[in-house]
């Protein structure tokens, strides 16, 4: 007698699975015995077995982090901005993340000239800002999860996408927008040393068009702020170091985070005077290393400049952010820049209206 | 023109396409649509026969179920002399609300091949019932303090008495446009204002409805951010915001789109990028004219079945009409609709 055919590792098809990694069923909820029930999950055997018919009830995109293989695609599709969103762990970069996502969803531009036009990462947005819609407003708690990046080192999903319109009507691009999500763990390995790990994890630096750096503001004026001075100075000249050879220089916005932790005793200077180091009183002194870092990089043709920024300065329900879309305009300048040609200042005549007069000047001989 | 046209019904969980589209078939049966008229049964008039039901005894629809969906299968024609003569059937399919939402989170198995087919509808209703939404209605101009002022509230500093405190009306649409170039029938969205300090910060509500467009237009191959421009890729949306009767007065005045503006702004923005001004147009819907859950106007409405739509024009301001189908003439036949009697 034959023997069936021995069973192979349990694959699924479920982005957000991880039972086959020892982990948890995404619809565990609606199957309590996953491994006997899930349709998701597919057990195959050595035996070729007819292709699932799941491809054509697939969405088109799954909604999540994007994977480097997905940017890649994506970058060699479109001329789409990427902006690597930097700091150590805790520095707060996925709270601004999501922050700037609610600003953008609540209508709260400010001076951030584009309008919301496409996401790819909906789903992964939508996390984040339930997440943080559920933070009781305790400094202690988390208020995003920790970055993870997914089971498969190899690809992991560390990007979120969105894709905006310049509000200017006449102006027909759209921009797909790339904004790195990533674990401040491997920021740390990668200041600390290039290797084949964190080389390979943090390619998409060569292909930056902006850089936001975050340091903790709170964490600056503790005790322990020289250490964290020290991380953001070496992460500054890291950065510098690695984008020498691009031009024009990638711009860098150093974000003050959690700056609502220090705002009774550091009032952030008007934004004509945040680069001048006398204006951000005694944060100046606990910025030394970073200062000289920033005043390198600015010799080297790398512009940069400095914003304060409070993602959640109390729960949701209690209050708008403050500075949050500021570093991203000022990243977007840079990485949007593109000759303008003057608009036509042709004043139509008194009293004409102005569908009729374009006709009759088109039709003039 | 064809003559079928598929018109697809786009909403989440209670945003009312059963109530709409009962209230549709009521008003088709009794004449009460000034433009379009029954023109026989067709193959399949169960629609023409259930969706009726509830409303009929004074009360809404139940939320439909997956197993229970009944679709509009109607062979109209066009009445009265406003509109060119037009026969077509219409096909407008009602579903439970939550697949919008299972869509959106189970990517497996949601996009099934019924979902393609009502991507190549002719016109979208996308339905959206204002009560749903988190984002707390604030009729009154908002704050324009800079971000020093913002900083310094922080810190408990006292600053200058914020414009926004001072109650108003709700913002009107802008009439400018309107001003210089004549009468348009394309209609002006006012920007959002910039929040005061307090204001909540809400997780927007339409997310799974932008998706569910995106994956039309991906299905319809249009890239994202290129606003349709050729005949045949050309598609009209109507933003319909139901239960418009339970709406504040200051917003109804201020008009669905105002209203929509502050309330959904992510929406607004995302159908700004991707569609050209005059193939999306708002609409304040109450298909029944009240609620039914009250017993005397479900009494009254059993007496006279009616409902009304609102809408707000740059050149002619707000409007109001009886016809339930407005929404339906615009898809059908584009702004001209607006100036139907």
């Amino acid at each position: 007698m034959a023997l069936p055919p021995a069973l192979q590792p349990p694959r699924c098809n479920n982005p957000d699975c991880t039972l086959p990694e020892g982990g948890r069923c995404a619809r565990l909820a609606e199957f309590p015995n996953p491994l006997a029930d899930c349709p998701d999950l597919a057990r195959t055997t050595t035996a070729p077995e007819p292709p699932r018919e799941t491809a054509s009830l697939s969405a088109p995109w799954s909604g999540r982090h994007l994977d480097s293989v997905e940017v890649e695609r994506l970058l060699s599709r479109t001329p789409a901005r990427l902006i690597a969103v930097l700091g150590p762990y805790n520095a707060g970069k996925t709270c601004l993340l999501t922050s700037f996502f609610l600003q953008l969803a609540n209508g709260q531009r400010a001076s951030f000239p584009y309008r919301f036009a496409s996401s790819l990462t909906l789903h992964s947005f939508r996390e984040l800002m339930e997440r943080a819609s559920q933070w009781t407003g305790e400094s202690a708690e988390d208020i995003v999860q920790h970055t993870t990046v997914g089971a498969d080192v190899l690809r992991p999903s560390s990007f979120l996408h969105v894709g905006l319109r310049p509000q200017d009507f006449r102006d027909e691009r759209h921009i797909d927008l790339l904004l790195t999500d990533i674990p401040g763990e491997w920021v740390k390995d990668w200041t600390g040393r290039v290797d084949d790990v964190s080389g390979r994890r943090m390619a998409f630096i060569q292909r930056c068009d902006a850089f936001v750096v975050l340091a903790d503001a709170s964490a600056l004026m503790g005790a322990a702020g020289g250490r964290t001075d020290n991380e953001t100075s070496l992460l500054v000249r890291r950065i510098q170091e690695m984008t020498r050879d691009m031009r024009p220089r990638p711009p860098l916005a150093l974000v003050l985070s959690k700056f609502d932790r220090v705002i009774h005793s550091v009032l952030p200077p008007a934004p004509e005077k945040r680069t001048e180091r006398t204006g951000w009183g005694e944060l100046s002194n606990r910025l030394r290393r970073t200062w000289l870092a920033l005043e390198d990089a600015r010799r080297e043709q790398m512009p940069f400049s400095i914003f304060p920024v409070s993602a959640f300065p109390h729960r949701m329900a209690q209050g708008q952010p403050v500075g949050v879309m500021d570093p991203f305009t000022y990243a977007m300048e840079h990485a949007d820049r593109r000759a303008h040609r003057k608009p036509l200042h042709t004043l139509p005549p008194e009293e004409a209206r102005g569908f009729a007069t374009l006709r009759r000047w088109r039709d003039e001989p | 023109m064809s003559d079928q046209h598929r018109i697809a019904l786009l909403g989440g969980p209670s945003t009312g396409k059963s109530t709409y589209l009962g209230a549709l078939v009521d008003a088709l049966q009794m004449e009460k649509l000034q433009h379009l008229r029954l023109a026989g049964l067709g193959d399949d008039a169960v629609g023409l026969q259930r969706l009726a039901d509830p409303l009929l005894g004074g009360h809404y629809p139940q939320r439909t179920k997956v197993t229970e969906r009944l679709s509009l299968d109607a062979p109209l024609h066009t009445a009265g002399t406003y509109f060119d003569p037009l026969s077509f059937t219409l096909r407008a399919g009602d579903y439970a609300g939550e697949e919008v939402e299972r869509l959106f989170r189970d990517r497996i198995h949601g996009w099934s091949e019924e979902w393609k087919a009502r991507a190549f509808s002719s016109g979208f209703l996308l339905l959206v019932r204002p009560d749903t939404l988190t984002r707390l209605p604030r009729p009154q101009p908002t704050s324009e303090q800079d971000e020093r002022e913002r900083w310094r509230l922080l810190r408990h500093e006292p600053v200058a008495e914020p414009s926004s405190v001072r109650s108003g009306p709700a913002p009107v649409a802008p009439t400018n446009a309107a001003a210089y170039f004549g009468p348009l029938p394309v209609e002006e969205v006012p920007p959002t204002p910039r929040a005061a300090p307090s204001d909540p910060v809400s997780v927007p509500t339409a997310l799974s409805l932008i998706e569910l467009l995106q994956f039309i237009r991906h299905v319809r191959g249009l890239a994202p951010g290129e606003r349709p421009r050729a005949a045949q890729e050309r598609f009209r949306i109507a933003l319909v915001l139901t239960a418009w009767d339970t709406v504040d007065s200051s917003w109804r005045q201020a008009g669905p789109a105002a209203y929509l503006a502050h309330h959904l702004p992510l929406l607004e923005d995302y159908l700004w990028s991707n569609f050209l001004q005059e193939d999306v147009f708002r609409f304040g819907l109450s298909a029944t004219g009240g609620d039914l859950n009250d017993a005397s106007y479900s009494q009254r409405y059993l007496e006279d079945p009616s409902g009304f739509v609102e809408w707000w024009e740059a050149a002619h301001g707000p409007h109001r009409s009886a016809d339930i189908g407005m929404p339906l003439y615009w898809l059908l036949f584009g702004d001209r609709a607006l100036g139907a009697p």
